[in-house]
């Protein structure tokens, strides 16, 4: 019995943030609203797969500059 | 309980237990969001809809669902998945209705799913088992404490980049210690209402 | 990446607490005592660990489009199942912790080791990295917690540590304000280790 109703219960809600999730895709953005990536702006995390944090460029700047100072030297050599 | 009874606990629930200051709830986007007063503004806005709502729907689920079935151990799941919904559901209806509010407030929506804050008045709610409309003056008084100290304290921070701070203490610490200086000030309020 | 530097990382160059700033929740509300700091980390590391390893099994099932509340669904199960062992087993740290304990769904921490890690790793590196940030955060939250206890209390895991009453407790550091105030110098010493050393790297090149 309690299962039946714990099996309801998950169904339903699941059922519910579908949904919400389905209806919320379909409506468009307001107009003139670029989706702002504020919300990785505080994290310091280097292993994350989202971060484009200043830090995070700043390696890979660096990384391309010694890259293309690399393939100099092997074009001049 | 009469009028007066819930205006004491709505002061008692902004101010005296201070869902931020004085039980710690909600202190990642406290810290990560206060830094302009126009996010923070959004922020707190976000927070006493989502807040509201998802403090009735869970409760009724809890008082004609879960209690009756003695299903209490269901409680974080289906918390949570509520939460989650309602999350969604006010995200497209603040998008089809109020545009503006929601370039005000948009990206901080989704983020309220995993607001501590959220959860943790939920769980206090049923906890210690208020009836309706007390518990509907308590979510309110809640969130709008919330909205109150994070706007507070997000005007103290732009103010703050002007200082004159040493290098070790800019950024996170110097914030922190802001924060309990306010929660010192909150302790002021302790004991004025009872409830 | 290398399995040490994978575990090493969340100890020291990307502590939870002290360098990510993610879950602050639980640390400031619950680093009064160290026993309770310790319950609260032991309670963490295994659903960090178990999430981590389970999100990992079956992260190519899950479809793009779900993958949070798919997430969200597993690490609750998980927090009810170690809630209900630490109100048999442990009850008095049950107790002290409150709400705290179901709060671990909402944790960033948690939810962020699953997205940006679990979700993309084997199951050896997932249960390495949720390894080494639990164990962070437990050393994270205990040092916090022993500063309070003593300059608070005067107690160090309940035991009176305090000589013959001479010097007098601040009751500052156990109560709200104390958690911000402990948690802020504690970042700015660190930070101001952090400047020493990146100064003196600098002097010697």
């Amino acid at each position: 019995m309690q299962v039946l109703w714990i099996a309801l219960l998950l169904t339903g809600l699941g059922a519910f943030f579908a949904i919400g999730m389905y209806l919320n895709k379909k409506t468009p953005l307001p107009e003139g609203y670029d989706l702002p990536s504020l919300k990785c702006e505080h994290c310091t995390s280097s292993t994350c797969a989202y971060s484009d944090t200043n830090r995070v460029q700043e390696i890979k700047a660096a990384i391309k500059k010694d890259c293309e100072e690399g393939e100099i030297n092997a074009n001049s050599n | 309980m009469n009028f007066g009874d819930y205006i004491a606990l709505g002061l008692y629930a902004i101010l005296i237990q201070n869902v931020m200051l004085t039980q710690f709830l909600g202190a990642c986007p406290f810290l990560g969001v206060s830094k302009k007063s126009q996010s923070a503004i959004g922020m707190g806005l976000a927070v006493i809809f989502v807040i509201t709502l998802s403090s009735i729907m869970t409760w009724s689920i809890d008082h004609f669902v879960l209690i009756p079935q003695e299903l209490t151990y269901m409680r974080t799941i289906v918390f949570i998945l509520i939460i989650s919904g309602v999350v969604q559901f006010v995200e497209m209806f603040i998008k089809k209705t109020a545009p503006i509010i929601y370039k005000m407030l948009g990206i901080y929506l989704p983020l309220i799913t995993t607001n501590c804050a959220v959860l943790g008045v939920a769980l206090i709610n049923v906890n210690q088992e208020f009836p309706f409309t007390k518990m509907v003056v308590y979510s309110i008084g809640i969130s709008v404490g919330y909205a109150l100290v994070i706007y507070v304290f997000a005007t103290i921070r732009e103010r703050l980049e002007n200082a004159n701070i040493p290098k070790s203490l800019k950024g996170t610490p110097i914030a922190l210690i802001v924060a309990g200086i306010m929660s010192i000030a909150f302790i002021g309020f302790a004991g004025v209402i009872e409830i | 990446m290398k399995t040490k530097q994978n575990f090493l990382k969340g100890i020291f160059s990307e502590n939870p607490v002290f360098v990510l700033m993610l879950g602050m929740c639980p640390v400031l509300a619950i680093t009064t005592s160290i026993m309770n700091a310790l319950g609260m980390g032991v309670a963490f590391t295994i659903v960090l660990i178990m999430s981590n390893v389970i999100i990992s099994l079956i992260r190519k099932l899950i479809p793009n489009e779900v993958r949070i509340p798919a997430y969200i669904v597993v690490i609750a199960t998980l927090v009810t199942i170690v809630d209900m062992l630490m109100h048999a087993f442990t009850f008095s740290i049950y107790e002290s912790l409150g709400i705290f304990i179901p709060l671990i769904v909402v944790n960033c921490v948690v939810l962020g080791r699953a997205e940006a890690f679990a979700s993309k790793n084997n199951v050896f590196a997932s249960f390495i990295d949720a390894l080494g940030m639990g164990i962070g955060y437990t050393l994270a939250i205990t040092i916090l917690s022993a500063i309070r206890e003593f300059f608070g209390a005067g107690t160090l895991l309940g035991y009176d540590v305090t000589p013959l009453n001479l010097i007098q407790p601040a009751t500052i550091f156990i109560i709200a304000p104390g958690a911000f105030i402990t948690l802020g110098l504690l970042l700015g010493g660190i930070n101001a280790l952090k400047n020493a050393r990146t100064k003196s790297a600098e002097v010697k090149e």
